[in-house]
């Protein structure tokens, strides 16, 4: 049995051996360079493509949990399903899709040089669930329509924006509806241009130059979006009929940054969102028929800056902890029974509104923008006295903008009620377990 | 005589100085941190950035040739030094009033003004027998209907 084993072993290790030195008397012919695996085109289909040639129009592709690797294209009415672990690597464009409609893409991940999707003049285009990682840029779309994006994740790479391209593009398009997406690290998180039609809900971007980038475009609603840590939150020019509600836009206070900037655009409602700790929180310039009702203005430095905006109504909002107010032109703009944390007047009739206006402007303020180390001497009596200044000042003054029918008191918090059954659970148990460790201690 | 020949001095001074023609050069752009003034998004396309240079000798920078023609619309050429528009065909920056424009809608530009500059007809004509468009001069810029302010 031992002599049978031995026997064995020997064979093996001499078998082994043979084969090395065959291979190293393969080499000893070629000079010792490193070896590296040549890049050839030879004009074979990779496998993903043959698989895409295969599927019938209509049908579904079910794609393995593996790696297919090479630039494909989609010409025709399919859907590509994915499972766990299905990815889809490329030194370029990863999948082309053109001239097609109905066409499906499920359970992916790519993580590609250049664009990982490129769609041309597609009709009902649906992505969901799809992981663009560490790519250049997500996703360019022209010249289609009815396109839903959902739970999109596209992680840029580190660096400077200027080297980075757009998560989401889409030019001269119609009907675009993108939910509950997580963007990051890129030039523009959406950047639309040319689009009609534009449904945008509970997508967080964060860490981007413009968090969404509008331009050229007409009827949006843009509801429950997460927008921090970007350059600028919401980036829209030269747009129309818009509806931004119950947005959170926070933490944009970098070098030039902008909460909200309008610039050219007409018929917005913007209301009940919450927008704090931004340099500036909305610069409105050149708009017509642009209302911001009801929203929450908190620890901004300016809160509204505004250019060539006369009917720029400002109506029913909170303002808490910001350092400016408002900075305007000679334009100015409308403000009308919102709360101020810093309103200093009285209510004797008590009717819920201040007897004396609100003066929204403040000289060391404005001066405070300009040179923020100024907030140090923020308490001290020359700008003590200063503010107590303007506040003498006639609202008649040029620069100087009220606000005649200020609420006196802030108005009611609305709980929410946001249980973690989990962490409740967690914490019961937790409780109980010192309650019974106690009783066997005692 | 001591003062006299001081006095000659400084009047040279102060003739030469007044004689010496003043230069407004343009700076380059740093797409970092770099704003457009009048619409204020970021340079990152640097191939059609504009800039003026204004008397004082402050530089201001635009993303678009249209946001330079609006600038100049609303305050007026009193205070600018010099104006410039970086060239379609390369990186060189050429005089706003020496340049030679092509318009077209569409032609791609930062706003979308699709109007590009060329440092000769010869050049522009060329780039309009592949790209079709309308020849245009600096003076036909500030009649243009840009189009971004109307509704």
């Amino acid at each position: 049995m031992w002599k049978n084993i031995v026997i064995s072993i020997v064979l093996l290790v001499s078998l082994t051996s043979g084969a090395s030195l065959g291979v190293a008397a393969t080499h000893d012919h070629h000079a010792p360079v490193e070896f590296k695996k040549p890049i050839i085109n030879t004009g074979e289909k990779s496998t993903l493509q043959k698989l895409i040639d295969a599927t019938k129009p209509g049908d579904t592709l079910l794609l393995e949990g593996r790696v297919y690797r090479g630039s494909v294209s989609i010409t025709k009415p399919i859907k590509i399903q994915g499972v766990e672990g299905t990815e889809i690597h490329s030194l370029s464009n990863a999948l082309t899709i053109t001239d097609s409609e109905n066409i499906t893409l499920e359970n992916l991940v790519f993580n590609v040089e250049e664009n990982a999707i490129v769609a041309n003049n597609i009709t009902n285009l649906t992505l969901s669930n799809i992981q663009f990682l560490n790519s250049n840029a997500g996703l360019l779309i022209t010249d289609s329509q009815q396109i839903k994006l959902h739970n999109l994740t596209i992680e840029g790479r580190e660096g400077h924006f200027k080297t980075k391209n757009h998560g989401v593009a889409i030019y001269n398009s119609q009907d675009v509806t993108a939910t509950q997406s997580t963007i990051s690290n890129v030039l523009d998180g959406f950047y639309f241009e040319r689009v009609k039609g534009i449904e945008l809900h509970e997508n967080t971007i964060t860490n981007s130059r413009y968090a969404t980038h509008f331009m050229y475009s007409d009827n949006m609603n843009i509801t429950g979006n997460e927008l921090t840590h970007n350059m600028t939150g919401f980036m829209i020019m030269i747009a129309k009929n818009l509806m931004l509600s119950d947005n959170r836009i926070a933490k944009n206070n970098t070098l030039n940054s902008l909460g909200v900037y309008f610039y050219d655009v007409e018929n917005v409602v913007f209301q009940k969102n919450k927008l704090s700790e931004n340099t500036i929180s909305m610069d409105i310039q050149n708009t017509k028929k642009v209302i911001a009702q009801h929203n929450e203005f908190q620890t901004n430095g300016t809160v509204l800056q505004v250019k060539h905006s006369p009917d720029f109504a400002v109506t029913d909002n909170q303002f808490y902890g910001n350092i400016l107010t408002v900075r305007s032109d000679k334009e100015r703009l409308q403000l009308a029974n919102n709360f101020y944390d810093d309103y200093s007047g009285h209510d004797y009739d008590g009717d819920g509104i201040g007897d004396t206006p609100y003066i929204a402007t403040n000289s060391f303020g404005q001066w405070m923008v300009k040179k923020p180390v100024y907030q140090y001497f923020i308490e001290s009596p020359g700008v003590v006295v200063l503010n107590m200044m303007d506040t003498e000042v006639t609202g008649d003054h040029q620069l100087v903008v009220t606000d005649e029918t200020p609420h006196s008191q802030k108005q009611p918090y609305k709980w929410k009620w946001d249980i973690d059954m989990i962490q409740l659970m967690m914490s019961t148990i937790v409780l109980a377990g010192m309650l019974v460790i106690r009783r066997k201690l005692i | 005589m001591k003062l006299h020949q001081i006095l000659i001095v400084a009047v040279s001074i102060i003739f030469l100085a007044a004689c010496s023609e003043q230069t407004y050069e343009p700076r380059e752009v740093n797409q970092e941190t770099d704003v457009c003034q009048i619409c204020n998004m970021s340079i990152t396309h640097v191939d059609y950035a504009a800039q003026t240079v204004l008397k004082n000798g402050d530089q201001i920078v635009f993303d678009d040739l249209g946001c330079l023609i609006d600038y100049i619309l609303q305050n007026g050429e009193d205070d600018i030094g010099a104006s410039y528009i970086r060239a379609e065909n390369s990186s060189e920056w050429l005089n706003i009033k020496e340049a030679v424009y092509v318009y077209s809608k569409d032609y791609w530009t930062p706003m979308n003004y699709g109007v590009l500059a060329f440092s000769a007809q010869t050049e522009a004509e060329n780039y309009m027998n592949e790209e079709p468009g309308k020849l245009l001069q600096y003076e036909d810029l500030l009649t243009l209907n840009w189009g971004v302010h109307e509704h």
